[in-house]
Protein backbone atom coordinates (compact mmCIF):
# COMPACT_ATOMS: atom_id res chain seq x y z
CA UNK A 1 0.00 0.00 0.00
CA UNK A 2 1.39 3.36 -1.17
CA UNK A 3 1.81 6.20 0.94
CA UNK A 4 -0.92 9.10 0.91
CA UNK A 5 1.24 12.38 -0.56
CA UNK A 6 0.14 15.14 -2.81
CA UNK A 7 0.83 14.64 -6.63
CA UNK A 8 3.52 16.58 -8.30
CA UNK A 9 0.83 18.21 -10.53
CA UNK A 10 4.14 19.54 -12.45
CA UNK A 11 5.75 16.39 -13.37
CA UNK A 12 2.25 14.79 -14.07
CA UNK A 13 1.80 17.57 -16.90
CA UNK A 14 5.30 16.52 -18.24
CA UNK A 15 4.70 13.30 -18.37
CA UNK A 16 1.60 13.41 -19.76
CA UNK A 17 2.30 16.15 -22.34
CA UNK A 18 5.15 13.56 -23.47
CA UNK A 19 2.74 11.13 -23.94
CA UNK A 20 0.28 13.03 -25.67
CA UNK A 21 3.21 13.83 -28.32
CA UNK A 22 4.05 10.18 -28.25
CA UNK A 23 0.59 9.44 -29.09
CA UNK A 24 -0.40 11.87 -31.94
CA UNK A 25 2.79 10.94 -33.71
CA UNK A 26 2.17 7.34 -33.41
CA UNK A 27 -1.62 8.15 -34.93
CA UNK A 28 -0.21 10.41 -37.46
CA UNK A 29 1.96 7.53 -38.82
CA UNK A 30 -0.25 4.69 -37.96
CA UNK A 31 -1.13 4.04 -41.92
CA UNK A 32 2.16 4.78 -43.24
CA UNK A 33 3.58 1.89 -45.43
CA UNK A 34 6.52 2.65 -44.28
CA UNK A 35 6.43 4.17 -40.80
CA UNK A 36 3.70 1.78 -39.78
CA UNK A 37 5.48 -0.06 -37.39
CA UNK A 38 7.33 2.50 -35.77
CA UNK A 39 4.28 4.67 -35.04
CA UNK A 40 2.25 1.36 -33.49
CA UNK A 41 5.57 0.68 -31.61
CA UNK A 42 5.02 4.37 -30.32
CA UNK A 43 1.37 4.32 -29.46
CA UNK A 44 2.05 1.07 -27.49
CA UNK A 45 4.16 2.42 -25.48
CA UNK A 46 2.50 5.74 -24.96
CA UNK A 47 -0.36 3.20 -23.62
CA UNK A 48 1.86 1.88 -21.31
CA UNK A 49 3.29 5.12 -20.21
CA UNK A 50 -0.10 6.21 -19.74
CA UNK A 51 -1.67 2.74 -17.48
CA UNK A 52 1.63 3.76 -15.77
CA UNK A 53 0.41 7.15 -14.73
CA UNK A 54 -3.15 6.08 -13.88
CA UNK A 55 -1.78 3.11 -11.84
CA UNK A 56 0.41 5.81 -10.16
CA UNK A 57 -2.79 7.58 -9.41
CA UNK A 58 -5.11 5.01 -8.62
CA UNK A 59 -2.81 3.93 -5.98
CA UNK A 60 -2.31 7.33 -4.55
CA UNK A 61 -6.06 8.06 -4.13
CA UNK A 62 -6.58 4.95 -2.33
CA UNK A 63 -4.03 5.81 0.18
CA UNK A 64 -5.38 8.63 0.43
CA UNK A 65 -9.08 7.50 0.97
CA UNK A 66 -7.73 4.89 3.26
CA UNK A 67 -6.72 7.82 5.37
CA UNK A 68 -9.50 9.78 5.15
CA UNK A 69 -7.88 12.31 2.97
CA UNK A 70 -8.58 13.03 -0.46
CA UNK A 71 -6.11 14.90 -1.80
CA UNK B 1 38.50 15.17 -47.71
CA UNK B 2 37.53 12.07 -45.93
CA UNK B 3 35.25 11.39 -48.34
CA UNK B 4 37.31 12.96 -51.14
CA UNK B 5 40.17 10.28 -50.38
CA UNK B 6 38.25 7.55 -50.54
CA UNK B 7 36.01 7.49 -53.39
CA UNK B 8 38.02 7.12 -56.32
CA UNK B 9 36.08 8.31 -59.31
CA UNK B 10 32.96 10.21 -58.99
CA UNK B 11 30.93 10.52 -55.65
CA UNK B 12 27.81 9.57 -56.54
CA UNK B 13 26.19 9.65 -53.03
CA UNK B 14 27.21 12.72 -51.36
CA UNK B 15 27.12 12.84 -47.41
CA UNK B 16 24.04 14.23 -45.95
CA UNK B 17 25.88 16.66 -43.13
CA UNK B 18 25.86 20.19 -44.64
CA UNK B 19 25.65 19.75 -48.69
CA UNK B 20 22.82 20.32 -50.65
CA UNK B 21 19.26 20.87 -49.42
CA UNK B 22 19.07 18.30 -46.91
CA UNK B 23 19.20 19.50 -43.53
CA UNK B 24 19.98 18.06 -39.99
CA UNK B 25 17.92 18.11 -36.77
CA UNK B 26 19.45 16.93 -33.55
CA UNK B 27 17.11 15.70 -31.06
CA UNK B 28 18.19 15.97 -27.10
CA UNK B 29 15.50 13.93 -24.62
CA UNK B 30 16.36 11.90 -21.65
CA UNK B 31 13.14 10.08 -22.32
CA UNK B 32 13.63 7.58 -25.34
CA UNK B 33 9.57 7.35 -26.32
CA UNK B 34 9.53 11.26 -26.72
CA UNK B 35 12.67 10.78 -29.03
CA UNK B 36 11.31 8.56 -30.87
CA UNK B 37 8.00 10.57 -31.27
CA UNK B 38 9.99 13.32 -32.08
CA UNK B 39 12.09 11.32 -34.40
CA UNK B 40 9.28 10.34 -36.50
CA UNK B 41 7.62 13.83 -36.98
CA UNK B 42 10.98 15.03 -38.46
CA UNK B 43 11.13 12.04 -40.46
CA UNK B 44 8.07 12.63 -42.23
CA UNK B 45 7.36 16.25 -42.21
CA UNK B 46 6.26 17.47 -45.21
CA UNK B 47 8.55 19.47 -47.14
CA UNK B 48 11.14 18.80 -44.69
CA UNK B 49 14.12 16.56 -45.93
CA UNK B 50 15.91 16.10 -42.84
CA UNK B 51 18.12 13.75 -41.20
CA UNK B 52 17.49 12.88 -37.79
CA UNK B 53 20.07 12.84 -35.09
CA UNK B 54 19.27 11.77 -31.33
CA UNK B 55 21.27 12.30 -28.12
CA UNK B 56 19.99 11.46 -24.33
CA UNK B 57 22.69 13.52 -22.79
CA UNK B 58 24.40 16.77 -23.01
CA UNK B 59 27.68 15.28 -23.87
CA UNK B 60 26.33 13.12 -26.51
CA UNK B 61 24.82 16.15 -27.71
CA UNK B 62 28.45 18.05 -27.80
CA UNK B 63 30.01 14.92 -29.35
CA UNK B 64 27.23 15.06 -31.97
CA UNK B 65 27.99 18.57 -33.06
CA UNK B 66 31.68 18.52 -32.82
CA UNK B 67 31.07 15.76 -36.10
CA UNK B 68 28.36 16.41 -37.68
CA UNK B 69 26.88 20.11 -38.81
CA UNK B 70 23.68 20.72 -37.39
CA UNK B 71 21.19 22.83 -38.34
CA UNK B 72 18.19 22.75 -36.10
CA UNK B 73 18.44 21.26 -32.58
CA UNK B 74 15.27 20.25 -30.29
CA UNK B 75 16.27 20.35 -26.98
CA UNK B 76 14.24 19.16 -23.74
CA UNK B 77 14.88 21.31 -20.64
CA UNK B 78 14.64 18.59 -17.91
CA UNK B 79 17.40 16.47 -19.13
CA UNK B 80 17.25 13.74 -16.47
CA UNK B 81 20.28 13.86 -12.85
CA UNK B 82 23.80 14.08 -13.28
CA UNK B 83 25.77 11.55 -11.65
CA UNK B 84 25.84 13.63 -8.57
CA UNK B 85 21.77 13.33 -8.19
CA UNK B 86 21.27 17.46 -9.38
CA UNK B 87 18.79 17.90 -12.21
CA UNK B 88 20.64 18.77 -15.40
CA UNK B 89 18.76 21.82 -17.20
CA UNK B 90 19.48 21.57 -20.97
CA UNK B 91 18.54 25.68 -20.93
CA UNK B 92 21.49 26.24 -19.20
CA UNK B 93 23.80 24.55 -21.75
CA UNK B 94 22.45 27.10 -24.67
CA UNK B 95 25.48 28.70 -25.57
CA UNK B 96 27.82 26.08 -25.48
CA UNK B 97 25.95 24.35 -28.39
CA UNK B 98 26.46 27.50 -29.88
CA UNK B 99 29.70 28.25 -29.13
CA UNK B 100 30.28 24.53 -30.58
CA UNK B 101 28.17 25.65 -33.77
CA UNK B 102 27.78 29.12 -34.39
CA UNK B 103 25.27 28.94 -37.14
CA UNK B 104 22.82 26.06 -34.75
CA UNK B 105 19.18 27.50 -33.86
CA UNK B 106 18.07 25.52 -30.59
CA UNK B 107 14.15 24.92 -30.47
CA UNK B 108 13.24 24.02 -26.65
CA UNK B 109 10.44 21.22 -27.10
CA UNK B 110 9.54 20.67 -23.15
CA UNK B 111 6.38 19.73 -21.50
CA UNK B 112 6.66 22.09 -19.58
CA UNK B 113 4.91 25.77 -20.00
CA UNK B 114 6.91 27.97 -18.17
CA UNK B 115 6.91 31.39 -18.83
CA UNK B 116 10.40 32.28 -17.21
CA UNK B 117 11.99 28.93 -18.79
CA UNK B 118 10.98 30.70 -22.17
CA UNK B 119 12.59 33.91 -21.23
CA UNK B 120 15.53 32.53 -20.20
CA UNK B 121 16.05 30.24 -23.31
CA UNK B 122 15.54 33.33 -25.35
CA UNK B 123 17.69 35.41 -23.54
CA UNK B 124 20.36 32.29 -23.92
CA UNK B 125 19.85 32.87 -27.54
CA UNK B 126 17.51 30.02 -28.28
CA UNK B 127 15.57 30.39 -31.29
CA UNK B 128 11.69 29.42 -29.79
CA UNK B 129 10.04 27.55 -27.01
CA UNK B 130 7.36 25.04 -27.95
CA UNK B 131 5.56 22.53 -25.70
CA UNK B 132 5.40 19.03 -26.61
CA UNK B 133 2.18 18.75 -27.06
CA UNK B 134 2.01 21.32 -30.27
CA UNK B 135 0.44 20.46 -33.00
CA UNK B 136 3.06 19.18 -35.77
CA UNK B 137 2.10 21.33 -38.54
CA UNK B 138 3.46 24.08 -35.77
CA UNK B 139 6.50 22.35 -35.15
CA UNK B 140 7.39 21.59 -38.43
CA UNK B 141 6.92 25.23 -39.41
CA UNK B 142 9.11 26.70 -36.64
CA UNK B 143 11.61 23.93 -37.40
CA UNK B 144 11.42 24.95 -41.39
CA UNK B 145 12.12 28.79 -40.12
CA UNK B 146 14.90 27.34 -37.73
CA UNK B 147 16.72 25.89 -40.90
CA UNK B 148 16.57 29.34 -42.69
CA UNK B 149 17.81 31.26 -40.56
CA UNK B 150 20.52 28.64 -39.72
CA UNK B 151 21.25 29.18 -43.35
CA UNK B 152 21.15 32.83 -43.11
CA UNK B 153 23.83 32.47 -39.93
CA UNK B 154 26.03 30.40 -41.86
CA UNK B 155 26.08 32.73 -44.91
CA UNK B 156 26.83 35.63 -42.81
CA UNK B 157 29.71 33.99 -41.16
CA UNK B 158 31.15 32.87 -44.24
CA UNK B 159 31.32 36.29 -45.41
CA UNK B 160 32.53 37.88 -42.39
CA UNK B 161 35.66 35.31 -42.38
CA UNK B 162 35.82 36.63 -46.45
CA UNK B 163 34.82 33.95 -48.85
CA UNK B 164 36.09 34.63 -52.06
CA UNK B 165 32.68 32.89 -53.86
CA UNK B 166 31.64 34.72 -57.08
CA UNK B 167 27.99 35.27 -57.66
CA UNK B 168 29.15 35.65 -61.25
CA UNK B 169 29.32 32.87 -63.96
CA UNK B 170 33.12 31.66 -64.28
CA UNK B 171 34.72 31.24 -67.73
CA UNK B 172 37.81 31.01 -69.51
CA UNK B 173 37.53 33.41 -72.59
CA UNK B 174 38.31 32.08 -76.39
CA UNK B 175 38.47 28.96 -78.28
CA UNK B 176 41.52 28.08 -78.95
CA UNK B 177 42.77 24.33 -78.41
CA UNK B 178 44.72 25.27 -74.99
CA UNK B 179 41.73 26.90 -73.68
CA UNK B 180 39.16 23.80 -74.71
CA UNK B 181 41.77 21.35 -73.61
CA UNK B 182 41.55 23.40 -70.00
CA UNK B 183 37.87 23.34 -70.00
CA UNK B 184 37.65 19.38 -70.66
CA UNK B 185 40.76 18.73 -68.09
CA UNK B 186 39.09 20.85 -65.16
CA UNK B 187 35.45 19.13 -65.83
CA UNK B 188 37.20 16.01 -65.38
CA UNK B 189 38.91 16.42 -62.53
CA UNK B 190 35.96 18.28 -60.65
CA UNK B 191 33.95 15.29 -60.54
CA UNK B 192 36.28 13.77 -58.62
CA UNK B 193 36.05 14.34 -55.02
CA UNK B 194 40.36 13.84 -55.04
CA UNK B 195 42.82 17.08 -54.71
CA UNK B 196 43.75 18.87 -57.59
CA UNK B 197 46.94 20.51 -58.66
CA UNK B 198 47.13 23.64 -60.16
CA UNK B 199 50.19 24.63 -62.04
CA UNK B 200 50.41 27.42 -64.05
CA UNK B 201 53.09 30.81 -64.28
CA UNK B 202 51.71 33.98 -62.25
CA UNK B 203 48.31 35.49 -63.87
CA UNK B 204 47.27 32.62 -66.03
CA UNK B 205 44.66 32.28 -63.97
CA UNK B 206 44.87 29.61 -61.07
CA UNK B 207 42.46 31.16 -58.96
CA UNK B 208 39.79 31.39 -61.75
CA UNK B 209 40.64 28.15 -62.02
CA UNK B 210 39.61 27.14 -58.69
CA UNK B 211 36.59 29.05 -59.09
CA UNK B 212 35.54 27.30 -62.18
CA UNK B 213 36.32 23.45 -60.56
CA UNK B 214 33.92 24.69 -57.65
CA UNK B 215 31.14 26.16 -59.74
CA UNK B 216 31.20 22.76 -62.06
CA UNK B 217 31.08 20.86 -58.75
CA UNK B 218 27.66 22.46 -57.63
CA UNK B 219 25.92 22.46 -60.99
CA UNK B 220 26.95 19.02 -61.29
CA UNK B 221 25.76 17.71 -57.53
CA UNK B 222 22.57 19.89 -58.50
CA UNK B 223 23.56 22.30 -55.07
CA UNK B 224 23.77 25.56 -54.52
CA UNK B 225 25.39 27.96 -52.63
CA UNK B 226 28.62 26.02 -51.64
CA UNK B 227 31.41 27.47 -49.45
CA UNK B 228 34.82 28.25 -51.50
CA UNK B 229 37.35 29.84 -49.41
CA UNK B 230 40.95 30.58 -50.85
CA UNK B 231 43.95 31.15 -48.61
CA UNK B 232 47.41 32.23 -49.93
CA UNK B 233 50.21 30.11 -47.99
CA UNK B 234 53.01 32.41 -48.85
CA UNK B 235 50.89 35.60 -47.28
CA UNK B 236 50.44 35.33 -43.73
CA UNK B 237 53.18 33.54 -41.29
CA UNK B 238 53.33 30.13 -40.69
CA UNK B 239 51.40 30.35 -37.28
CA UNK B 240 48.36 33.07 -38.15
CA UNK B 241 48.40 30.20 -41.61
CA UNK B 242 47.27 27.31 -39.24
CA UNK B 243 44.94 29.51 -37.13
CA UNK B 244 42.86 30.48 -40.38
CA UNK B 245 43.43 26.67 -41.72
CA UNK B 246 41.99 25.35 -38.33
CA UNK B 247 40.46 27.49 -36.34
CA UNK B 248 40.69 28.08 -32.47
CA UNK B 249 39.02 27.17 -29.36
CA UNK B 250 38.25 29.93 -26.89
CA UNK B 251 41.53 30.69 -24.52
CA UNK B 252 44.23 28.66 -27.21
CA UNK B 253 46.30 32.17 -27.07
CA UNK B 254 46.06 35.40 -25.37
CA UNK B 255 43.78 36.84 -27.87
CA UNK B 256 41.53 34.12 -28.25
CA UNK B 257 38.50 35.59 -26.43
CA UNK B 258 36.01 33.44 -28.12
CA UNK B 259 36.26 30.14 -30.35
CA UNK B 260 36.78 30.18 -34.08
CA UNK B 261 36.17 28.19 -37.06
CA UNK B 262 38.56 27.88 -39.82
CA UNK B 263 38.87 27.68 -43.15
CA UNK B 264 38.60 23.99 -42.87
CA UNK B 265 35.87 23.82 -40.67
CA UNK B 266 34.13 26.52 -42.97
CA UNK B 267 34.69 24.95 -46.73
CA UNK B 268 32.79 21.71 -45.07
CA UNK B 269 30.81 20.61 -47.91
CA UNK B 270 32.66 23.00 -50.37
CA UNK B 271 36.21 23.67 -52.10
CA UNK B 272 39.01 24.87 -50.16
CA UNK B 273 41.83 26.52 -52.32
CA UNK B 274 45.08 26.52 -51.08
CA UNK B 275 47.34 29.40 -52.96
CA UNK B 276 51.10 28.97 -53.39
CA UNK B 277 50.89 25.21 -51.86
CA UNK B 278 54.79 25.83 -52.69
CA UNK B 279 55.50 27.91 -49.66
CA UNK B 280 53.78 26.04 -46.38
CA UNK B 281 55.89 25.66 -44.34
CA UNK B 282 57.01 21.54 -43.57
CA UNK B 283 55.40 21.85 -39.90
CA UNK B 284 52.34 22.86 -41.67
CA UNK B 285 52.73 20.24 -44.33
CA UNK B 286 53.14 17.32 -41.89
CA UNK B 287 49.75 19.04 -40.34
CA UNK B 288 47.86 19.08 -43.70
CA UNK B 289 48.77 15.41 -44.58
CA UNK B 290 46.40 14.35 -41.88
CA UNK B 291 43.34 16.42 -42.72
CA UNK B 292 44.06 15.15 -46.41
CA UNK B 293 44.34 11.59 -45.24
CA UNK B 294 41.83 11.68 -42.46
CA UNK B 295 39.43 14.31 -43.30
CA UNK B 296 40.03 14.98 -39.36
CA UNK B 297 41.08 18.04 -37.27
CA UNK B 298 41.67 19.65 -33.94
CA UNK B 299 40.64 23.34 -33.48
CA UNK B 300 44.41 24.90 -32.11
CA UNK B 301 44.20 25.00 -28.34
CA UNK B 302 41.07 21.99 -28.85
CA UNK B 303 40.77 18.39 -28.32
CA UNK B 304 37.87 17.73 -30.18
CA UNK B 305 38.42 15.96 -33.31
CA UNK B 306 36.48 17.44 -35.99
CA UNK B 307 35.18 16.05 -39.42
CA UNK B 308 35.24 18.17 -42.83
CA UNK B 309 34.37 17.38 -46.08
CA UNK B 310 36.09 19.65 -49.28
CA UNK B 311 37.24 19.36 -52.00
CA UNK B 312 41.03 20.36 -52.35
CA UNK B 313 42.17 22.23 -54.67
CA UNK B 314 45.99 23.48 -54.61
CA UNK B 315 47.67 25.72 -56.53
CA UNK B 316 51.51 26.70 -57.10
CA UNK B 317 53.72 28.30 -59.88
CA UNK B 318 56.41 26.26 -58.13
CA UNK B 319 58.43 23.33 -59.38
CA UNK B 320 57.11 21.00 -56.67
CA UNK B 321 58.86 18.03 -57.89
CA UNK B 322 62.10 19.78 -57.25
CA UNK B 323 61.11 20.89 -53.90
CA UNK B 324 60.52 17.28 -53.38
CA UNK B 325 63.91 15.93 -54.38
CA UNK B 326 65.65 19.18 -52.56
CA UNK B 327 63.78 18.27 -49.33
CA UNK B 328 61.78 21.33 -48.96
CA UNK B 329 58.11 19.98 -49.97
CA UNK B 330 57.08 16.67 -48.26
CA UNK B 331 57.27 14.10 -51.02
CA UNK B 332 53.86 12.16 -49.00
CA UNK B 333 52.02 15.26 -49.11
CA UNK B 334 53.21 15.87 -53.24
CA UNK B 335 51.56 12.60 -53.90
CA UNK B 336 48.35 13.28 -52.24
CA UNK B 337 47.86 16.62 -53.93
CA UNK B 338 49.01 15.45 -57.16
CA UNK B 339 46.82 12.95 -58.62
CA UNK B 340 45.67 15.02 -61.09
CA UNK B 341 47.60 17.91 -62.34
CA UNK B 342 45.92 20.64 -64.59
CA UNK B 343 48.30 23.37 -66.26
CA UNK B 344 46.97 26.55 -66.73
CA UNK B 345 48.18 27.79 -70.39
CA UNK B 346 50.16 30.93 -70.10
CA UNK B 347 49.41 33.93 -72.98
CA UNK B 348 52.04 33.21 -75.58
CA UNK B 349 50.08 29.36 -75.73
CA UNK B 350 46.89 31.57 -76.03
CA UNK B 351 47.29 33.86 -78.80
CA UNK B 352 44.80 33.22 -80.88
CA UNK B 353 42.67 33.84 -77.70
CA UNK B 354 43.72 37.28 -76.89
CA UNK B 355 41.10 39.21 -78.25
CA UNK B 356 38.49 37.25 -76.53
CA UNK B 357 41.41 37.85 -72.94
CA UNK B 358 41.02 41.31 -73.88
CA UNK B 359 37.57 41.49 -74.47
CA UNK B 360 36.68 39.86 -70.89
CA UNK B 361 39.15 41.90 -68.55
CA UNK B 362 38.27 45.29 -70.78
CA UNK B 363 34.67 44.68 -68.68
CA UNK B 364 36.69 43.93 -65.39
CA UNK B 365 38.94 47.26 -65.96
CA UNK B 366 36.04 49.25 -66.45
CA UNK B 367 34.24 48.12 -63.71
CA UNK B 368 37.28 48.73 -61.06
CA UNK B 369 38.25 52.14 -62.49
CA UNK B 370 35.17 53.62 -63.56
CA UNK B 371 36.21 54.39 -66.54
CA UNK B 372 34.08 52.80 -69.41
CA UNK B 373 34.83 51.93 -73.01
CA UNK B 374 33.64 49.90 -75.74
CA UNK B 375 35.72 46.74 -76.88
CA UNK B 376 35.12 48.11 -80.48
CA UNK B 377 36.55 51.50 -79.27
CA UNK B 378 39.83 49.47 -78.59
CA UNK B 379 42.82 50.64 -81.16
CA UNK B 380 43.23 48.08 -83.61
CA UNK B 381 46.74 48.51 -83.43
CA UNK B 382 46.60 48.41 -79.88
CA UNK B 383 44.88 44.72 -80.05
CA UNK B 384 47.43 44.12 -82.19
CA UNK B 385 50.58 45.25 -80.13
CA UNK B 386 48.89 43.13 -77.12
CA UNK B 387 48.65 40.18 -78.94
CA UNK B 388 52.41 40.09 -80.72
CA UNK B 389 53.93 41.82 -77.21
CA UNK B 390 51.87 39.60 -74.43
CA UNK B 391 52.91 41.78 -71.24
CA UNK B 392 55.06 40.12 -68.58
CA UNK B 393 51.82 38.90 -65.70
CA UNK B 394 49.96 36.47 -68.24
CA UNK B 395 46.29 37.51 -68.23
CA UNK B 396 47.31 40.33 -64.72
CA UNK B 397 49.60 41.95 -67.33
CA UNK B 398 46.87 42.58 -69.26
CA UNK B 399 44.90 44.13 -66.73
CA UNK B 400 47.53 46.13 -65.58
CA UNK B 401 48.27 47.50 -69.21
CA UNK B 402 44.50 48.30 -69.95
CA UNK B 403 44.02 49.67 -65.93
CA UNK B 404 46.54 52.26 -66.99
CA UNK B 405 45.31 53.01 -70.53
CA UNK B 406 41.65 53.81 -68.58
CA UNK B 407 42.99 56.06 -66.67
CA UNK B 408 46.54 58.00 -68.09
CA UNK B 409 44.51 58.46 -71.11
CA UNK B 410 43.27 61.99 -72.18
CA UNK B 411 39.57 62.75 -71.98
CA UNK B 412 37.46 64.29 -74.42
CA UNK B 413 35.00 67.19 -73.47
CA UNK B 414 32.04 64.49 -72.38
CA UNK B 415 34.81 62.84 -69.87
CA UNK B 416 35.33 59.56 -71.93
CA UNK B 417 39.17 58.45 -72.42
CA UNK B 418 40.44 59.07 -75.88
CA UNK B 419 42.28 56.31 -76.72
CA UNK B 420 44.09 56.88 -80.72
CA UNK B 421 46.95 57.85 -79.86
CA UNK B 422 47.50 54.95 -77.00
CA UNK B 423 51.10 54.71 -77.72
CA UNK B 424 52.05 57.84 -76.73
CA UNK B 425 51.06 57.48 -73.39
CA UNK B 426 54.57 57.23 -70.84
CA UNK B 427 53.04 55.23 -68.41
CA UNK B 428 52.30 52.29 -71.07
CA UNK B 429 55.29 51.12 -71.28
CA UNK B 430 54.92 47.37 -71.73
CA UNK B 431 56.75 45.15 -69.23
CA UNK B 432 57.48 42.36 -72.06
CA UNK B 433 58.24 39.24 -71.06
CA UNK B 434 62.15 39.21 -71.77
CA UNK B 435 62.49 36.03 -69.91
CA UNK B 436 62.92 33.18 -72.61
CA UNK B 437 60.34 30.72 -72.48
CA UNK B 438 60.90 27.67 -69.91
CA UNK B 439 63.26 29.66 -67.95
CA UNK B 440 62.14 30.98 -64.70
CA UNK B 441 64.71 32.30 -62.31
CA UNK B 442 66.60 30.58 -59.39
CA UNK B 443 64.79 32.12 -55.76
CA UNK B 444 66.48 33.66 -53.12
CA UNK B 445 65.71 30.37 -50.99
CA UNK B 446 67.06 28.36 -53.55
CA UNK B 447 69.80 29.99 -54.32
CA UNK B 448 70.75 29.63 -50.21
CA UNK B 449 69.88 26.56 -49.85
CA UNK B 450 71.13 25.08 -53.24
CA UNK B 451 74.76 24.46 -53.60
CA UNK B 452 77.51 25.16 -56.35
CA UNK B 453 79.43 22.09 -58.20
CA UNK B 454 83.00 23.15 -57.29
CA UNK B 455 84.33 20.01 -58.74
CA UNK B 456 82.99 20.88 -62.47
CA UNK B 457 86.06 21.75 -64.36
CA UNK B 458 84.03 25.09 -65.83
CA UNK B 459 84.30 26.32 -62.38
CA UNK B 460 86.50 29.67 -62.75
CA UNK B 461 87.53 30.27 -59.13
CA UNK B 462 85.13 32.21 -56.61
CA UNK B 463 86.01 35.45 -57.79
CA UNK B 464 85.63 35.05 -61.37
CA UNK B 465 82.51 33.35 -60.45
CA UNK B 466 81.08 36.12 -58.29
CA UNK B 467 81.94 38.92 -60.73
CA UNK B 468 80.03 36.84 -63.38
CA UNK B 469 77.06 36.63 -60.92
CA UNK B 470 77.06 40.32 -60.31
CA UNK B 471 76.94 41.31 -63.69
CA UNK B 472 74.61 39.01 -64.85
CA UNK B 473 71.75 40.35 -62.07
CA UNK B 474 72.93 43.77 -62.72
CA UNK B 475 72.28 43.55 -66.50
CA UNK B 476 68.87 41.72 -65.44
CA UNK B 477 67.70 44.66 -62.72
CA UNK B 478 68.71 47.04 -65.89
CA UNK B 479 66.54 45.41 -68.30
CA UNK B 480 63.76 45.48 -66.28
CA UNK B 481 64.15 48.67 -64.47
CA UNK B 482 65.40 50.67 -67.05
CA UNK B 483 67.30 53.31 -65.67
CA UNK B 484 71.06 53.35 -63.81
CA UNK B 485 69.35 54.66 -61.30
CA UNK B 486 66.16 52.47 -60.37
CA UNK B 487 69.11 49.80 -60.44
CA UNK B 488 70.89 50.87 -58.38
CA UNK B 489 68.17 51.45 -55.86
CA UNK B 490 66.74 47.77 -56.36
CA UNK B 491 70.13 46.52 -55.61
CA UNK B 492 71.79 48.57 -53.19
CA UNK B 493 74.69 50.14 -54.80
CA UNK B 494 75.54 53.22 -55.77
CA UNK B 495 74.80 54.17 -59.86
CA UNK B 496 78.82 55.53 -60.30
CA UNK B 497 79.27 51.45 -59.67
CA UNK B 498 76.99 50.40 -62.05
CA UNK B 499 78.62 52.97 -64.88
CA UNK B 500 81.82 51.38 -63.61
CA UNK B 501 80.78 47.93 -64.05
CA UNK B 502 79.27 48.81 -67.35
CA UNK B 503 82.37 50.43 -68.52
CA UNK B 504 84.36 47.16 -67.73
CA UNK B 505 81.46 44.74 -69.69
CA UNK B 506 82.07 46.95 -72.78
CA UNK B 507 85.58 46.97 -72.75
CA UNK B 508 86.03 43.30 -72.30
CA UNK B 509 83.63 42.56 -74.66
CA UNK B 510 85.30 45.11 -77.28
CA UNK B 511 88.80 43.12 -76.13
CA UNK B 512 87.02 39.62 -77.19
Amino acid sequence: MSECTSVDVKALCHDLRNVKAALEAGFAYLQSPTEGEKAKSLCDQGLQRLDNILDELQSSLDACEDQGEVQ
Amino acid sequence: MEAACRNDVVESSRPSDCRGKRLSVLIVDDDAMTRDALSLSCSNMPGLDANVLVASTIEEALAILSTDCVQVMLLDKHLGRDSGGMPVDGISFIPEFLEAQPELQILIVTGMKSFSDCVEAMRLGAFGYVPKDTPQDYLAEQIKRACEHSMLKNKQIRIDRGEQRSRSHIEFPGNSQAVKKLRSSLAAVAETSRPVLLNGETGTGKTTAAKWIHQHRESLFKEKDQPFFALNMGALPSNLIESELYGYERGAFTDAKSARAGYIELANGGTLFLDEIGEASLDLQSKLLKIIEEGKFIRIGGTTERKSIFKLVCATNRNLERMVADGTFREDLYMRISTFVVTIPNLVDRKDDMPEIIKAVLKKCCEDNSRFVAYRDLPEDLIAYLVENPPRGNIRGIEQFLSRLLVHAPRDSRGRPVLTNWARIRELRVQKSRRPKGVTPISIEELRTRSIDFLDPQFPGAPALTDEINNSLMMNVLESTGTQRAAARVLGITQGLISQRLQKIKTKEARL
